[in-house]
């Protein structure tokens, strides 16, 4: 969905429909159910967590904000996609809570430098031009959790459910 | 009616939301902002919050700026016989 240039009033339908149509497997709870925060058409965000029966979740968060330059469009600005094992807990908020160093199955995030790819560790940061077949932008919260809910569902590798060599 | 949830903030609950982050890492928004090595020590999900608060924050300063000008914009273009009107106006908005 238009990651490259969208508003709130486009994408917030598109999460309805896509969100309506999601089935969620019996052994995953949503802990965090998806939350937007706008502010406006043009800026806003959202938080989401799934968290498994064996001890993985899913964190989607991204925060889209008024394009610099242009009227009435929104970009990503921040983006992250993670699926792992649950290290540790915010004791805030009960959620599960990654640092840097913690193991990761697959990441998608812009945190520390241009949107890259974590896959099956922490490290390297695997930037886009060593992802081939796959557009880490054009990949969304939704893209990314159905992603992972085919996966455990059919144990294909995840780099095969997602379509990416890395090079 | 969707099962997605939407939450509205105020320019005074954000600021609390941030204030509150301020709080527990005692350093300013600025230096959260400005400190990579901190930044990198933190749980991401705070970064995440802490940087889509400030945003949010920026953006409601920003439209209402942009709303008190359009309006005082709007002040200004009233024919001479309004002056004194406009400037209690002008001086309330």
């Amino acid at each position: 969905m238009a990651q490259r240039g969208t508003t709130y009033g486009k994408y917030r339908p598109y999460a309805d429909s896509e969100y309506d149509s999601l089935v969620i497997p019996p052994d995953c709870t949503e802990t965090l159910k998806l939350i937007f925060t706008p502010v406006n058409d043009e800026a806003w965000s959202s938080r989401w967590y799934l968290e498994f029966t064996d001890g993985k979740y899913i964190r989607a968060a991204e925060r889209f904000q008024r394009w610099p330059g242009l009227t009435g469009i929104a970009k990503r600005m921040t983006v992250a996609y993670h699926y792992g094992d649950i290290v540790r807990r915010n004791p805030d908020d009960n959620l599960p809570a990654y640092l840097g160093a913690d193991q990761v199955d697959i990441r998608i995030d812009n945190g520390c430098a241009p949107i890259h790819l974590h896959f099956q560790s922490q490290n390297p940061h695997i930037p886009q031009s060593s992802v081939v077949g796959l557009d880490l932008e054009s990949v969304d919260m939704f893209i990314f959790v159905k992603g992972i809910f085919k996966q455990r569902e059919t144990k294909k590798p995840l780099d095969s459910i997602f379509k990416f060599k890395i090079r | 009616m969707s099962p997605i949830r939407e939450q509205f903030l105020t320019l005074l609950e954000v600021e609390e939301l941030i204030h509150k982050f301020e709080e527990k890492y005692q350093i300013s928004t600025t230096e959260f902002l400005t400190n990579v090595e901190l930044r990198a020590k933190m749980l991401d999900d705070e970064v995440f919050q802490w940087e889509a608060f400030h945003a949010h924050r920026d953006e409601l300063e920003r439209v209402s700026e942009e709303v008190r000008s359009a309006y005082l914009g709007s002040v200004k273009k009233c024919a001479d016989e309004t002056r004194v009107e406009n400037n209690n106006l002008a001086l309330a908005a």
